[in-house]
């Protein structure tokens, strides 16, 4: 009788497992070996023909390798017509000594096509429905317990290729089992005790209940360590056996579970539900499995997954198991991550940003409604699609900028790099975009894909240019009229104007320095605001950085002549070239110089250095450990009041001025060494300062140097 | 006698060139408009040109290019006045051939100096 393969193997499998293990629990206190294999048997190949296990047509099973290799004991022979199998078989195997040897030392043997083995002369054959005939397959799995060989599974089949590497996997792990119970069996066996006196035993005398207890009582020992709560009850339903887990799971100690009604664990309610399954399991033979509610001893209800299999002794059920599984945890968990996970797409969905979801494996596993709307992209038709799919479509758009599709190609792939930027989008109608890109990690650590968001900042660039244009006009605005003030002043102050009274002189001086004050403040802001709104483009070129100090110098000596100040030069000779823009630089160190001009009493000395660092120990030793070296260092050391600790951090920060500035009345509009700052940073260098009160000040920056920039 | 165009639509920074100018001894023809100033440069030569950047008319960017256009070698100096100073603006002057830049405020005596420095060279 040639079967078609059953459709689905994994489920015939689990339910081979199943069943085995259920015959495992019935025959763990067998002490009769043969026994053992006959229950093996019967579960491998199912208690009826229609419910057996499709691929075999023959099961034979063997505990004892015959001291003639080509043969084996048959302890017990299936076939689908199970009134004409022999209850005890004969020998039907002859197999090639190599074959057998590897049985014996343990191996697999898997013969998916016997027809070159028959060519050989070997006969391998097993009943039919009316004579012996061929075996097409055979599987032959060693049954093996603490090193020796104790039995065979032998599995035949008329077809070729009947087993799959599932069912021979399967087959392989319940045969370790098997080999325990048969070899426990063979112990038992010689344990039993000897007729003396001619009277049966104690063990042939036992009763059907004494053979249930035992029978529960080693089920309960062999089912202690699962993780499932097991009972075992007879027909009626009244608990013989509980496992540990049963107790815990329903509150009750075990040896109250035993001699209750199994329907006192089921809640009131779902009690007929319960009968129910146990009434079709007595009556058609069959387990069944389910979700139900189960009722602890102290009234608490939870969810709970239950099996509920049947124990047969012929045809007739002597036992159900029922295995619970507490579901509780599981369900609320899951409640609570769906809620979550709709509470998290919620949020995406009502985000003014846009955002895209690209997981590991470069797939689109998430886009949100906004995202829809900024592209004009369906998700149906990018969502769990390549990235390559999407770039393809954003190709193919002429209102999309190169730059997004860039920047998806850029950074998919990037497991580490966090990036931001602008886009602008549209042709008639221009949107700025700006944009970030992140990798995402789970809270194990784990890549889980990239994230790009994009917001519309087209209202932001909007008000950032009306802002610039109107600091520039303002800015431009102003210089005008000073440019008549100031310059009419210079023209008058040269003697061009005519003679001047020297009354009037000093008058006209302090006019004179306020426009000056005025016109380097209107200066600094629109610097400032240049500097905020990233539009300062360096212009750099190879600069000895001597020519910075030297035209920084040419820039303050009206202030430091005014002052009679004297400036120390500690600038080291040959000094490496860099790559600096002069302009900007010079004005940092102008400004430095300013300022200690400023608070350096009248007559008193600035000092100017200029070295390479190389190492952090050539960096001065109140240095902050961010500095980096090899740099070209340049210091500017005043004697003035020196800055407290308190002011020494926002020192840098926009309009910031001491208090003591303030209260001594010094002018400045506290942008100068934001803008030095600034500059400095733009050349990728560091600045910072190092000051005690009334001491003096000394203000350091650096120019980063490459390796092979100095000598 | 040393000849200079200039041309500023602001009234006072104009005197104040032109005196500063005067005073040093060069002979100056001022204008507020760029049309005007573009055609008198064109006519009578100067020998030098101060243009302010925005001037109603003709812008001085574009005084200075049609000058140098015109007169090639020739071309008398230009002086660009900016009021901004950018890095935009000297290079629109650098692009039509402007030979200085002065960035508003300045003081006369350095204009002064830059147009000496121009016709000396």
């Amino acid at each position: 009788m040639h079967r078609s393969k059953a459709p689905d193997s994994s489920q015939m499998s689990s339910e081979l497992v199943e069943r085995i293990f259920i015959a495992g629990h019935r025959i763990a206190a067998a002490d009769n070996p043969d026994a053992v294999l006959v229950a093996v048997k019967d579960a491998i190949t199912g208690p009826q023909p229609n419910s057996a296990y499709p691929s075999v047509d023959h099961c034979l099973l063997s505990y004892t390798p015959s001291s003639s290799t080509t043969l084996f004991k048959v302890a017990a022979v299936w076939d689908r017509q199970p009134e004409q199998a022999p209850k005890v078989g004969g020998a039907y195997t002859d197999l090639p000594d190599q074959a057998l040897e590897a049985i014996l030392s343990g191996k697999t043997l898997v013969l998916q096509d016997l027809s070159d083995i028959h060519a050989q002369g070997y006969t391998i054959v097993a009943p039919s429905q009316f004579s012996l005939t061929r075996l097409s397959s055979l599987l032959l799995v060693p049954l093996i317990a603490q090193r020796q060989l104790v039995g065979l599974i032998a599995l035949g089949s008329f077809r070729e290729n009947a087993f799959t590497p599932l069912e021979i996997r399967i087959l392989q792990i319940m045969a370790d089992e098997v080999a325990l119970w048969v070899s426990n069996a063979i112990k038992t066996q010689w344990a039993r005790p000897v007729r003396v006196d001619g009277k049966p035993s104690q063990a042939d005398a036992m009763t059907a209940a004494n053979r249930m207890t035992l029978l529960a009582e080693s089920a309960q020992a062999y089912l202690s360590l699962a993780a499932d709560a097991v009972l075992i009850t007879d027909p009626q339903q009244v608990i013989l056996s509980a496992n540990a887990r049963a107790g815990n799971l329903f509150g009750y100690s075990q040896p109250e579970l035993v001699g209750k009604q199994a329907s006192v664990l089921i809640p009131p309610q779902r009690r007929s539900e319960n009968e129910s399954w146990a009434r079709i399991a007595l009556q058609q033979g069959i387990g069944l499995r389910g979700e139900t509610e189960c009722l602890t001893k102290d009234g608490r209800i939870f969810p709970a997954y239950v099996t509920l299999w049947p124990i047969k002794e012929g045809d007739t059920v002597i036992a159900l198991v029922e295995m619970t599984l507490d579901v509780s945890k599981r369900q609320a968990q899951h409640t609570t991550l769906e809620g979550e996970r709709d509470l998290l797409e919620a949020i995406l969905e009502a985000s003014n940003d846009a955002m895209l979801m690209v997981d590991s494996e470069f797939r689109v596993v998430s886009a949100n409604l906004q995202f829809e709307a900024f592209f004009q992209l369906a998700r149906f038709q990018i969502l769990n699609q390549p990235v390559e799919a999407l770039l393809e479509r954003l190709r193919a758009r002429p209102d999309l900028p190169a730059a997004l599709t860039n920047l998806l190609l850029t950074f998919t792939a990037d497991q580490q790099t966090s990036a931001a930027g602008e886009l602008e989008l549209g042709i008639k109608e221009v949107r700025f975009l700006v944009w970030y890109s992140t990798p995402v990690y789970d809270h194990g650590g784990q890549l889980r894909g990239r994230l790009f968001a994009f917001r519309d900042a087209t209202r932001e660039h909007e008000v950032d240019r009306m802002k610039t244009e109107f600091v520039s006009l303002v800015s431009h605005e102003l210089r005008t009229p000073l440019t008549s003030v100031s310059g009419f002043v210079d023209f008058i102050l040269q003697g061009d104007a005519g003679p001047l009274d020297p009354g009037v002189r000093a008058y006209l001086d302090i006019v004179k320095f306020n426009a000056d004050r005025l016109i380097s403040l209107i200066n600094d802001i629109l610097e400032i605001s240049r500097l905020e709104g990233g539009r300062i483009k360096l212009k750099r070129d190879l600069q000895d950085p001597g020519t910075i100090l030297d035209s920084a110098l040419v820039a303050i000596q009206p202030t430091i002549e005014e002052r009679k100040q004297t400036v120390a030069m500690h600038v080291s000779l040959g000094l490496p070239e860099v790559w600096i823009d002069k302009g900007r630089l010079t004005q940092a160190v102008t400004n430095l110089m300013a300022n200690a001009s400023k608070y350096t009493p009248h007559g008193g000395t600035i000092t100017l250095e200029a070295r390479v660092v190389v190492q952090r120990s050539d960096l001065p030793d109140d240095t902050p450990p961010e500095v980096k070296v090899p740099a070209v260092l340049i210091g500017v050391h005043d004697t003035g009041m020196g800055i407290s600790e308190a002011d020494q951090p926002k020192i840098f920060s926009q309009f910031y001025r001491t208090d003591e500035v303030v209260r001594q009345q010094i002018s400045g509009s506290g942008l100068g060494l934001t803008i030095v700052k600034s500059f400095v940073e733009l050349h990728g260098g560091q600045v910072w300062l190092s000051s005690k009160v009334s001491q003096g000040s000394s203000f350091y920056f650096t120019i980063p140097l490459l390796e092979g920039d100095y000598d | 006698m040393t000849n200079v165009l200039i041309a500023e639509d602001d009234p006072h920074i104009q005197l104040l060139i032109r005196k500063q100018l005067e005073v040093a001894g060069y002979r100056v023809w001022a204008t507020l408009d760029g049309e005007e100033a573009l055609r008198h440069a064109l006519e009578q030569p100067p020998d030098i040109l101060v243009l302010d950047i925005m001037l109603p008319g003709k812008d001085g960017l574009e005084i200075c290019r049609q000058v140098k256009e015109h007169f090639g070698a020739k071309a008398p100096p230009v002086i660009i006045i900016s009021a901004r100073g950018q890095e935009m603006d000297v290079e629109a002057g650098d692009s039509v051939g402007a030979d200085d830049y002065i960035i508003k405020p300045f003081s006369p005596r350095a204009l002064l100096e830059h147009v000496q420095a121009l016709l000396d060279r």
